[in-house]
């Protein structure tokens, strides 16, 4: 997981991390895990449910 | 990760551990969640334990399959009530999942102590602890650490995350401290070997910032030549990358990479078909017309630069907007349009403004006020 802090604005101005960088409307590759878009709600009703942790992915499409 | 990591099938089997769950942090209807869970690097990963509401483990920046298992293993333990970790650890990791980098360190440290290099949890708690000296700006402590560490890391893709930072850090040390020569030297020597050792399988994105890393320190030297020969190196590994790519989602996650590289290697006229090309193949991605507007400004190349800018306005969302608007800004100044660049900023300054808690961000608009106060 290498991050650089020290260059992070030039990143952002080049347009930052490659493995985020797709948009939301993206058409994507399938997933193998089945990810809950957009909805903490559902989720956490889930995992409580389910009486399993939630893995969250926080990502920006830049 | 979406176009090259969560795909794997490799992944599959631990689909029934956890809820998985995804947040754009740029969706005002995330901005809630930002909020509760705060985010500093792009991309974060976190195991949230549900009963508690809580981050029990986070992970800053990418991962690769091999690094998403061990997270999972990890993650599954550190919501276990009676885990197996030490108090410090545990206590490091909750630190670290609400953010409090700074008073993770201690924590960090004394597990670190007591951890053998063999233990599992040995090298995420490492780039933690390292993490939390960057997140501090903290360069003196995160360059020692690297160094006393990166032996014990040897042969793993720590090694290289340990070899990158800590030259970055070696970098950041003020000219007047007497280590910093020798540090940046051995670092660049540990940064030279990750890129030379296949047996390590680092992501692409990985390798890409370590040949940042090793331009920003030939451009530190002074050494023009030097870093031009590093930057056309990696404008060509992340060509023949792009060009294996399998789809055209994984060439274009490569993108903001490619442009750092051409930026570097004063090429950026070689950026415009790549981004047409990502333009055409995702239409509704403002990502590719943000990045051709870049592009066409540094070029100097106004009108096209505009013309960008207009297609990217019309297809962004949250925050990144008010980045948009303020380089649209920056093209109309250039452009001599200072009335237009006024209003652009006054319209930027409104937005960031008017975005909700967890996505506004209050330095954003005194910078953004402050610029337009400039003009």
């Amino acid at each position: 997981m290498t991050i650089r802090l020290r260059s992070l604005q030039w990143m952002l101005l080049a347009s930052s991390v490659a493995s985020a960088a797709l948009a939301a409307s993206t058409p994507a590759a399938a997933p193998v895990l089945p990810f809950i878009e957009d909805d903490y709600k559902t989720a956490l009703a889930q995992a409580k449910q389910k009486h399993v942790p939630i893995f969250v992915e926080a990502w920006a499409p830049w | 990760m979406r176009a090259y990591v969560f795909t794997d099938k490799a992944l599959a089997k631990h689909a029934g551990q956890f809820v998985w769950l995804s947040i754009d942090t740029e969706k005002a209807q995330n901005a809630a969640f930002s909020k509760k869970y705060p985010i500093r690097a792009w991309p974060s990963m976190y195991v949230i334990d549900p009963d508690k509401e809580k981050i029990a483990l986070r992970w800053v920046g990418g991962a690769t399959v091999a690094q998403l298992e061990k997270l999972f293993a990890d993650g599954l333990k550190a919501v276990q009530p009676a885990g197996g970790d030490g108090p410090a650890l545990a206590r490091a990791d909750r630190l670290y999942g609400d953010g409090l980098y700074q008073d993770a360190i201690a924590p960090y440290g004394e597990a670190l102590k007591a951890m053998s290099p063999k233990d599992p949890q040995y090298n995420r708690a490492l780039e933690a602890l390292l993490f939390c000296y960057q997140a501090g700006h903290r360069d003196a402590d995160c360059a020692a650490l690297a160094r006393e560490r990166i032996a014990s890391v040897k042969g793993t893709t720590s090694f290289a995350s340990l070899a990158g930072s800590g030259l970055d850090c070696a970098l950041g040390l003020p000219e007047s401290d007497a280590g910093r020569a020798g540090q940046v030297a051995a670092f660049t020597k540990d940064v030279r070997a990750s890129l030379d050792d296949p047996a390590l399988r680092l992501a692409a994105d990985d390798r890409s910032a370590l040949y940042s890393s090793l331009f920003d320190e030939r451009e530190d030297a002074k050494d023009e030549a030097g870093a031009r020969k590093i930057a056309d190196a990696w404008v060509d590994e992340l060509s023949a990358d792009a060009a294996r790519a399998a789809t055209p989602e994984q060439r274009t996650a490569l993108d903001p990479d490619r442009l750092g590289a051409f930026t570097a290697a004063k090429r950026l006229e070689e950026a415009i078909p790549m981004l047409e090309q990502s333009a055409k193949d995702f239409p509704q991605d403002y990502n590719p017309p943000a990045r051709l507007a870049h592009v066409y400004f540094l070029l100097k190349r106004y009108d096209e630069a505009m013309a960008s800018s207009d297609r990217a306005l019309s297809l962004v969302y949250g925050p990144r907007r008010i980045r948009v608007l303020s380089e649209r800004a920056e093209i109309q100044q250039a452009r001599g349009d200072r009335a237009a660049a006024r209003k652009t900023l006054e319209e930027a300054v409104r937005f960031a403004d008017g975005l909700p808690e967890g996505q506004r961000n209050e330095e954003q608009v005194v910078s953004l006020r402050r610029k337009l106060d400039a003009i």
